[in-house]
């Protein structure tokens, strides 16, 4: 467990995503039904929850890959809800795909140098402190992005959207079709980016070690809404909320 | 032999006109699956700026660098109008441009009539291969066509401008994600396809004669260039085109026209049986 010195409890904590009554889906079917989440500045969230409950639906809605058919998105105070998607990644918000999605014909270094294209302006080279989380991104920068395995994809994957130096990132299951060693440490890495840089982060995941090894706290949804938000330390202490929420 | 030459060398300029009118449909359907009917057309204004440029006594050079901007920015105008209400649904670009096909040669009939305008070339004079006299003209047109080329490639293949459109044809929505502007790529690369096709028209149109119809006759073979070549990468256009238009105009002067267009279909579906991705063509883009 990583306990993070947090300077959000003293004062009123400040929302850096605040969404209210978010109705999304595809074709004419709904997944999401009114969601309602908070998520604090400098804070590590999960989202957990069975298949098919709205997790990749939410992330995709918020970066707007899916349109918000109603509700409010609220990022770092700007209304981001009917924005296309290059606009809300300029505005600071990091999205980790599922299944990475890098550019597999690409060197890593074209893959870093994308996310650079993308908010001009900002850095001209990609962040020293990227290459030093992820240091196999600098030793295979030449390297065909589809050659890497996946936990390495999954780290060029991290490090592409951490290069722009967003403000939240959001990561869609990064543990899925990895290798557990490589799991165990890509969320050692994460857990360092989260207390180095205070970034906030948002993390689809299933797998429980990597929940409890990064996040602060943890919200379960459920058909299409949040229906409990706990501390990943109630989490490690009592089996009975996973039980609640992923046994089918 | 020397008869062989200049055998060679009109295939050899044909088929870097040809490449020059594919490169530009390939990128626009690789990027936004816009199967452009009304390229041909495109190609055909960048000749009747020519023709036009000539009526009002403007050098030839200038109409030669006029038609570009002229033609692309037509397409700025197409695909803002046009076009991006139609990205990523193939079935409906291809009517849709297929309209914008007709009228546009209906607007050039309008303007310039139904009949067939002869442009003069710049340079009158030939070199001599032997006892055979081969004109400069297409010695020029080839080399400018070779360095058009080899800038398309560069753009899209060594810019930062490439990086990001290759990125928006293999994960357009991943790319977006990113912060890459994909509608402003979009635009971009269209107009860029559509002015190198004027330019070609432009460049070729001392060599034919210049009509209302001559698109098509450059559409057809541009598209089988992409479909032998490959529509994934973009060197794919070179080795299609090579094939396609190498064929053609070698079997036209040996055989017939006739046999020739049939020898280039053969080929193409006997290509496309065997190799559907294309000669080059590999599953992801890039």
């Amino acid at each position: 467990m990583t306990a993070r010195p947090s300077a959000m409890l003293s004062a009123r904590p400040s929302a850096m995503l605040s969404v209210s009554g978010l109705e999304s889906g595809y074709g004419p079917g709904a997944v999401l039904h009114g969601v309602d989440f908070e998520l604090r500045a400098g804070r590590v969230t999960a989202l957990m929850g069975r298949n098919g409950m709205g997790k990749t639906t939410f992330l995709k809605t918020v970066m707007g890959l899916l349109p918000a058919r109603a509700g409010a998105i609220v990022f770092d105070g700007h209304d981001i809800a009917g924005l296309p998607p290059h606009r809300i990644a300029r505005a600071g918000l990091g999205y980790v795909p599922q299944g990475r999605e890098v550019f597999d014909d690409f060197t890593v270094a074209e893959n870093l140098r994308l996310s650079l294209l993308g908010h001009l302006g900002k850095a001209k080279s990609v962040p020293e402190r990227v290459l030093a989380w992820f240091p196999i991104l600098a030793e295979r920068a030449q390297q065909r992005a589809g050659t890497l395995s996946g936990g390495q994809q999954q780290m060029l994957a991290i490090g592409r959207a951490l290069a722009a130096d967003p403000k939240m990132l959001l990561l869609d299951e990064p543990t899925e079709g990895i290798q557990p060693s490589i799991v165990h440490e890509i969320g050692e890495t994460l857990a360092r980016i989260a207390r180095e840089t205070g970034l906030t982060v948002l993390v689809v995941e299933q797998n429980v070690d990597l929940v409890l090894t990064v996040a602060d706290e943890v919200a379960f949804m459920d058909n299409g809404a949040i229906v409990e938000t706990t501390s990943a330390a109630a989490l490690a202490r009592d089996d009975t909320i996973l039980a609640r929420h992923l046994s089918l | 032999m020397a008869e062989l030459a200049a055998i060679a060398l009109n295939a050899t300029s044909y088929v870097l006109i040809l490449i020059l009118v594919a490169l530009g449909l390939v990128v626009v359907f690789g990027m936004m699956g816009v199967i452009n009917m009304a390229h041909g057309e495109l190609f055909m204004l960048g000749a009747y700026v020519v023709v036009a440029a000539q009526g009002a006594g403007a050098p030839f050079w200038l109409a030669v660098l006029a038609a570009p901007l002229v033609v692309g920015a037509l397409g700025a105008i197409i695909e803002g109008l046009l076009v991006r209400h139609v990205y990523r649904r193939p079935l409906d670009t291809i009517l849709a441009t297929w309209g914008l096909s007709i009228a546009l040669k209906q607007m050039v009939v309008l303007s310039f009539g139904p009949a067939s305008y002869s442009v003069v070339a710049p340079v009158e004079a030939t070199i001599a291969f032997g006892t055979f006299a081969y004109p400069v003209y297409r010695l020029i047109l080839m080399a400018i066509a070779v360095v058009v080329i080899a800038a398309v490639f560069w753009v899209f293949l060594r810019t930062d401008f490439g990086l990001a459109a290759r990125a928006v044809i293999a994960r357009p929505d991943t790319a977006a994600c990113l912060g890459i502007d994909t509608r402003r790529l979009y635009r971009a690369s269209f107009v860029i396809g559509t002015a190198v096709a004027g330019f070609a028209g432009a460049l070729v149109s001392p060599l034919i004669s210049v009509d209302p119809q001559m698109g098509l006759g450059y559409l057809i073979p541009a598209f089988l260039s992409i479909l032998v070549g490959g529509a994934g990468p973009l060197a794919g256009v070179l080795a299609g085109g090579a094939v396609v238009g190498g064929t053609d105009s070698l079997l036209t002067v040996w055989l017939s026209p006739v046999v020739a267009q049939i020898a280039v279909f053969g080929l193409a579906i006997l290509v496309i049986r065997l190799r559907p991705q294309g000669l080059l063509g590999a599953r992801d883009g890039a």
